[in-house]
């Protein structure tokens, strides 16, 4: 057990607390912001519009005159949230002085389509909720305006995501500030990559509660041949959330608050719709992807609301070629019940009740041309959430979420594999065996069928606190997790395993099953505190201060022992010298805990030969083998550690117009899992043989007791903290004023990241290591020592923006253009590099680096056969968009991903091609059925 | 080779019976010389106009030099010239052939040819009489002449020189290869690769041995990157001197245990069974001579086994344990017993970092099979080079395999003795001596 208290950081975090806490008050820091909200056609005064600072819990309603009033505004760059009641909610940029009044008047339209502003791309000032880190928020113009069929399709409104096409084909996990590195796989074996680990750190927070995927054992493990299209070992797949229910998606770049663990990139905050609102139709269709979602909300009785939508989209893949396809079907429900409340304040007792349910289903069935392979992978999933928020006081609440998530998961994959002869066994348990010989040409298949829970609640009490002469907003918090998996899991003949790699060492693998897996239980504490405090000289300080501490216990339940625990501060700080300009920077620690599949690794079988006896005559024969059986489970297994860094400014003209930010950032991850290669021997039985003459048609017989034995080096994989991540880089968003005569405007967002993968412990090759297994004259093999992987990423996408209100008409031509890409290969090609060699006993002998070149060493000095540095060519492609408003506030899209066709630059003398994704037409249309058939 | 051995002691004298099997090198040739091309009209209404193709000719001479002129000189042949040889030449990227013989001057001409590079094979097989004049002479085992190249063909006159060396027919050659793999679909990897097999002849007139002989699977470059094509490999591809190999194997014995009489064979199988066991249609190897062993797949106790003396690291087995995976892509040398352990082993260039290589210099090799891949069978596949080897060991390769599915390859009988003995064809370029075998299939323990 390891577990680190941080009581130094935390004393520090106290002392920073009170220092601030001694300054001046809000008088001279904050601002009052005025306004007046009406209608953008009429001029008419909109009653009981919200007008809300983003990223704050400032909240104004106006008047019967329109007018609001926002008081206690911390000055920076802002964004003020307007909502009215059959109205599209605006998004409305604003720089807020340090000080004094500031009016700014807010129009709304009825179609988002009408509004002057209208944000079509995250905003460059955007804040997430509670949050000061930095964050890309996406409001639901934004979300409409994207014709995606999933969340990932919105993501790409984040610096430095790629875009793709609409549809369903293929995995969509998505990953913060990482970017691939060499090698679109691992280090060895199957370790997992950049892009595995950065998705796994990513969280995914839908309406409150965390989606896991540490649960997901739907992998054929480090030694499987098959490589399953299963979101197993990164994060959680996409495709179930669809994009059509989306009504805000905050993604926190930066350093989240202490409020979100079990992550070390950052966190995606989504909320889908809710509460009462038109019914409405939408509609998705390309040559390859179609798909329609139902939406409506209602008002109940009392203070109640119900929500409802369901989603069903199709992407064919390689339409025409194959039948391969993606099927999804999602529905969710709301209700959301305020209780006693007396209408003037907000209610005691809000109860907000969600079942969402969800089917992607990966079919690649049977082909003409191809009878015998066929493969799918189908998650369908449900969940129950409840959260219950009990006011406990003005602007102090006290919440509990409780939610239960299940996820079927089903892989199959079926082919047709011709192997030549060889001797064969199918124990499943240690012991030598007088085995068959096998080969020739069989039907293989594989099912994974495994069930993945999740039991999630939180317990969080936020209210604000007078301490010190200033106004904190404190959270107080604790998770309890608990995940498992169950199910008859990964199933196959072991006779006809998918694999034809039996190499005389390691078996085929065995069936396992998922239910007698235990269970992983967690345990985390989070307090959070947001205060506004001064400098000298009246320079408004924002601070949010936070420490979490995350349990993983060694057993089932939160009341058993701790296998590893992590104490994380976090700080993110803001300064607002002018109204024009903020400054930020942050850092923090977090974590991310392993998956079930790494805390309860499968036995790893191996079925050595000991006689391989394959006469003319069948009956001559002979074929023996030993079973041995090795548990590659590791009790010091624990969390991941990250630390995160960033720095960054963002400026504004004073009508919020124009815009932009850069922020830099250092992230590194320790500790992320890989397999160590635990290096052992087994000992290999030679035996006399009776009756072995050639030809007498006599059965051939092993004589008992061995004559002597050999040793066979294995190598277990056995998970561990072994990985570090880094990532480095910058992001930028800048948002130019609209050029009046043509009603357009250019945004650009652009990020360049470098990410760095190591390896700690030991490496010994994959192909260079079967060979000394296999062959008993090689005395020894090299092994390496922190090998890694790098990749860089340039990418820009510019966005052009022509928007006629008045006809409520968005054009959007957006280039998107890497300008850099580049992997490499640390240390490849390196015959000095190994750091010392492996006995065929298991002993692990180092061999300092000036000795390596030594006469006694020639057989080790074998470089790494690792591919050299690659770089890719630089290249771009176009998308166009076109949005209308059509009568009754419906909408209609139409868009041309790759409009100019562009098929991607060729390999040149010293860079490599890149295919660009083909072009692709489609159209979208949402109609208000809602207003059709009456409001509801 | 332990089937009943011939009568040992035929010769080239006895030429007079044998039947020339030069008419398979003409199979494939149509209408003596002329490139066929879609829409052949002839519109000459603007000269250079830019809009039709201009076709040219092309005049080759056939030339000889050192100890093949030597020969040619012996034969009273026009100093340097190969008078009489059959020139083949075919378009890259086009299996049209054409062929012309060479006049008492060497020269062969072709008309109304496609712009474009065409790769040239030359053979000139000797006749009885022309055998008998060699006699005697330190010449004598020259049967054959032969050489290849590649020229570029514009529209106009074009003209150009090709080389051929002189060929004798050599004691232990390879005589098959099958180097391919079955598949039971295209498009998946549900292939069998066992059955893999090497086979060599005894071509001359006495007894050979095959003891501490060594196997040599050479290199292929690919010419998709730049860190490791065609031209970066230059050095190590067309060494003059030597070749390079990562995989080979050498047979067991260190003295006279196992020879190989006259117009006999000896098979190397991946796997010495009876392959149709495991599946139909492939080779019964069971009375193979050698047989290459991994740990996992089959072991038949009646053969005895190759001994792997690759570079450490580099042995000739895949992950799967299984050995000796044959290539299409590749070529095959023969040489001499040697303590492979004292030869030099060189990192060489590959895709940014290195392959160690063992150096198998000239003087130890002693015969070369490359039965390359055709231009472009493979659609998307990536491109190789074309020259594989320096023409010193090899002229040009066979550029036969059409896919790498279930193609066996074969050397060309020059020609059968009286007593029935077979005479393979050697003129160190495998594009005249190497062909595909009759129904594509393999045929072991046997020449044609």
């Amino acid at each position: 057990m390891r577990f680190r208290v941080r009581a130094r950081v935390l004393t520090a975090l106290c002392a920073v607390m009170l220092a601030w806490g001694s300054a001046s008050t809000y008088a001279q820091t904050t601002a009052t912001v005025v306004g007046r909200v009406t209608e953008a056609r009429s001029g008419a005064a909109i009653v009981a519009a919200t007008v809300s600072v983003e990223g704050t819990a400032l909240r104004a309603i106006a008047d019967s005159t329109g007018l609001f009033r926002l008081e206690r505004v911390p000055p920076g760059p802002h964004v003020l949230i307007v909502e009215g009641l059959g109205y599209a909610t605006a998004r409305v940029p604003i720089a807020v002085p340090a000080g004094g009044v500031v009016r700014r008047d807010v129009e709304l339209a009825t179609s988002a389509l009408q509004l002057p502003g209208l944000t079509v791309t995250a905003e460059v000032a955007g804040r997430a909720r509670g949050e000061l880190g930095t964050a890309s928020v996406i409001g639901r113009e934004a979300i409409s305006a994207r014709s995606a069929s999933s969340l990932a399709g919105v993501l790409e409104l984040v610096p430095g995501v790629e875009m793709r096409p609409p549809g369903l084909d293929g995995m969509q996990q998505f990953a913060l500030r990482a970017v691939q590195t060499s090698g679109a796989g691992s280090l060895t074996l199957s370790d997992p990559s950049a892009a595995d680990i950065a998705s796994a750190g990513t969280l995914i927070v839908l309406d409150g509660v965390p989606l896991s995927n540490n649960a997901n054992l739907q992998t054929t493990g480090p030694r499987g041949e098959v490589a399953l299209a299963s979101s197993a070992r990164g994060g959680v797949d996409l495709r179930r959330i669809p994009a059509s229910t989306l009504e805000r998606v905050e993604v926190i770049r930066g350093v989240p608050s202490a409020r979100y663990g079990d992550l070390t990139q950052g966190v995606v905050v989504v909320d889908t719709r809710a509460g009462a609102y038109d019914a409405e139709a939408r509609g998705l269709f390309d040559p390859q992807t179609g798909g329609g979602t139902l939406a409506a909300g209602w008002r109940l009785f009392g203070a109640q609301a119900l929500a409802a939508n369901v989603d069903v989209t199709r992407t064919g893949v390689d339409t025409g070629l194959r039948e391969e396809e993606a099927l999804r079907v999602s529905a969710q429900v709301s209700h959301r019940a305020e209780l006693f409340a007396d209408g003037v304040r907000g209610p005691p007792l809000t109860l907000d009740t969600r079942v969402d349910y969800f089917q992607v289903y990966a079919d690649n069935p049977p082909r003409s041309d191809a009878p015998g392979f066929s493969s799918f992978n189908r998650d369908r999933g449900m969940r129950v959430s409840e959260r219950v928020r009990l006011a406990t006081g003005p602007e102090s609440h006290l919440t509990l979420t409780a939610s239960l998530d299940w996820t079927g998961q089903r892989s199959m994959h079926r082919a047709v594999r011709l192997r030549g002869g060889l001797p064969f066994t199918d124990r499943v348990d240690e012991g030598r065996a007088v085995g068959r010989f096998i080969g020739g040409q069989y039907q293989a298949r594989i099912d994974l069928e495994g069930e993945a829970w999740q039991l999630y609640t939180r317990l969080e009490h936020e209210r604000p606190v007078w301490l010190l002469g200033r106004d904190h907003s404190l959270r107080l918090g604790a998770e309890l997790r608990r995940e498992w998996n169950s199910g008859p899991g990964y199933q196959f003949d072991i006779e006809f395993p998918m694999q034809v790699s039996f190499n005389g060492v390691q078996g085929f693998d065995r069936p396992r099953r998922f239910d007698e897996i235990p269970a992983m239980a967690a345990t985390a504490l989070y307090l959070d505190d947001r205060f506004l405090s001064a400098l000298p000289g009246d320079v408004p300080l924002e601070l949010q201060l936070g420490v979490r501490a995350d349990l993983l216990h060694d057993g089932t339940h939160w009341f058993s022992g701790v296998r590893d625990a992590v104490v994380q501060p976090r700080v993110n700080a803001q300064l607002a010298p002018w109204p024009w300009l903020r400054l930020r920077a942050a850092a923090g620690r977090m974590t991310k805990q392993p998956t079930l599949e790494q805390v309860h690794p499968a036995p790893q079988y191996f079925d050595v030969v000991n006689v391989n006896w394959f006469a003319a005559d069948p009956i001559e024969r002979l074929a023996l083998l030993t079973t041995f059986i090795r548990e590659p489970a590791n009790p010091d297994l624990g969390y991941a550690r990250a630390r995160k860094l960033e720095a960054g400014f963002e400026l504004a003209t004073s009508d919020g117009n124009a815009s932009l930010a850069v922020t830099a950032f250092h992230d590194r991850t320790t500790g992320a899992v890989a397999y160590r290669p635990e290096i052992q021997f087994l000992l290999r039985d030679r035996y006399a043989l009776r009756d072995s003459v050639i030809g007498d048609g006599l059965p051939t017989e092993f004589l008992d007791p061995p004559t002597h034995a050999d040793t066979v080096p294995i190598r277990l994989d056995v998970p561990a903290n072994l990985q570090t991540l880094r990532s480095a880089g910058w992001e930028a968003t800048l948002r130019l004023p609209e050029f009046r005569p043509l009603q357009t405007r250019l945004e650009v967002q652009a990020a360049l990241v470098e990410t760095n993968l190591r390896k700690g412990g030991i490496d010994v090759g994959g192909n260079r290591f079967a060979e000394f297994q296999l062959d008993e004259r090689v005395a020894r093999t090299p092994y390496w020592e922190n090998v890694g992987r790098s990749g860089e990423l340039g990418l820009a996408t510019y966005r052009l923006i022509h928007h006629q209100p008045q006809l409520g008409l968005v054009l959007t031509a957006a280039v998107q253009h890497h300008f850099l890409e580049r992997r490499r290969n640390i240390g490849s090609g390196d015959t000095l590099a190994w750091a010392g060699y492996i006995t065929r006993t298991g002993e692990i002998v180092s061999v300092a680096r000036e000795r390596r070149g030594d006469p006694e060493f020639e057989d080790l000095r074998v470089s790494r056969t690792l591919p050299g540095p690659t770089t890719v060519v630089a290249d771009w492609f176009v998308n166009l968009q076109a949005t209308m408003r059509l009568p009754g506030d419906g909408r209609l899209s139409f868009y041309a991903f790759n409009a100019l066709a562009r098929p991607g630059a060729r390999t040149t003398a010293d860079r490599i091609g890149r295919t660009l994704p083909r072009l692709r037409f489609g159209a979208e249309g949402t109609l208000p059925v809602g207003a059709w058939w009456g409001s509801p | 080779m332990r089937h009943p051995g011939h009568a040992t002691g035929s010769s080239l004298r006895w030429f007079g019976g044998m039947f020339v099997a030069a008419a398979l090198l003409v199979s494939g040739c149509g209408d003596g010389g002329r490139v066929l091309n879609p829409g052949d009209d002839d519109d000459d209404g603007n000269d250079g106009g830019g809009g039709g193709l201009q076709r040219g000719s092309l005049t080759i001479t056939v030339q000889v030099s050192g100890e093949a002129a030597e020969a040619a000189a012996e034969l009273g042949w026009p100093a340097g010239r190969l008078p009489g040889a059959l020139v083949t030449i075919q378009r890259t990227g086009s299996s049209e052939r054409s062929d012309a013989t060479a006049d008492a001057q060497g020269s062969a001409s072709f008309a109304d040819l496609l712009p474009g590079f065409y790769t040239v094979s030359v053979v000139r097989l000797l006749d009885a009489a022309e055998l008998t004049q060699l006699e005697g002479t330190v010449h004598e085992e020259v049967s054959a002449f032969g050489g290849g190249g590649s020229v570029e063909v514009k529209s106009g006159t074009n003209t150009a020189s090709v080389q051929a060396g002189a060929g004798s027919r050599g004691g232990r050659i390879f005589s098959e290869l099958f180097s391919t793999v079955a598949y039971t679909q295209t498009g998946e990897f549900a292939s069998y690769a066992d059955a893999q097999f090497v086979e060599i002849y005894n071509n001359s007139d006495s007894t050979v041995y095959l003891d501490g002989m060594i196997l040599v699977q050479g290199f292929f470059p690919l010419d998709d990157d730049p860190r490791a094509d065609c031209d970066v490999m230059a050095p190590y591809r067309l060494d003059p001197d030597a070749i390079y190999s990562t995989n080979h194997l050498q047979f067991p014995g260190s003295g006279r245990q196992y020879p190989l009489p006259p117009g006999e064979t000896a098979v190397i199988a991946r796997d010495a069974i009876d392959h149709s066991e495991f599946w139909a249609g492939m080779p019964d190897l069971r009375q193979a001579d050698f047989e290459a062993v991994g740990t996992a797949d089959v072991d038949n106790p009646a053969v005895p086994n190759m001994i792997d003396v690759s570079p450490p690291g580099k042995r000739w087995q895949n992950v799967q344990g299984r050995a000796m995976g044959l290539s299409t892509l590749t070529y095959y040398a023969l040489a001499k017993p040697t303590d492979v352990t004292a030869l030099p082993i060189v990192p060489t260039p590959t895709y940014g970092t290195t392959t160690e290589r063992r150096r198998f210099p000239r003087e130890l090799i002693i015969d070369v099979f490359s039965a390359h891949l055709r231009p472009q069978s493979l659609p998307g596949s990536d491109p190789y080079c074309a020259q594989l080897i320096h023409p010193n060991f090899d002229r040009a390769p066979a550029f036969l395999a059409g896919s790498m599915t279930n193609e066996s390859f074969r050397r060309r009988v020059l020609a059968r003795l009286a007593d029935g003995t077979v005479i393979l064809q050697r003129t160190r370029t495998s594009a005249s001596d190497v062909e595909a075998t009759a129904s594509g299939a393999p045929t072991p323990f046997a020449v044609p």
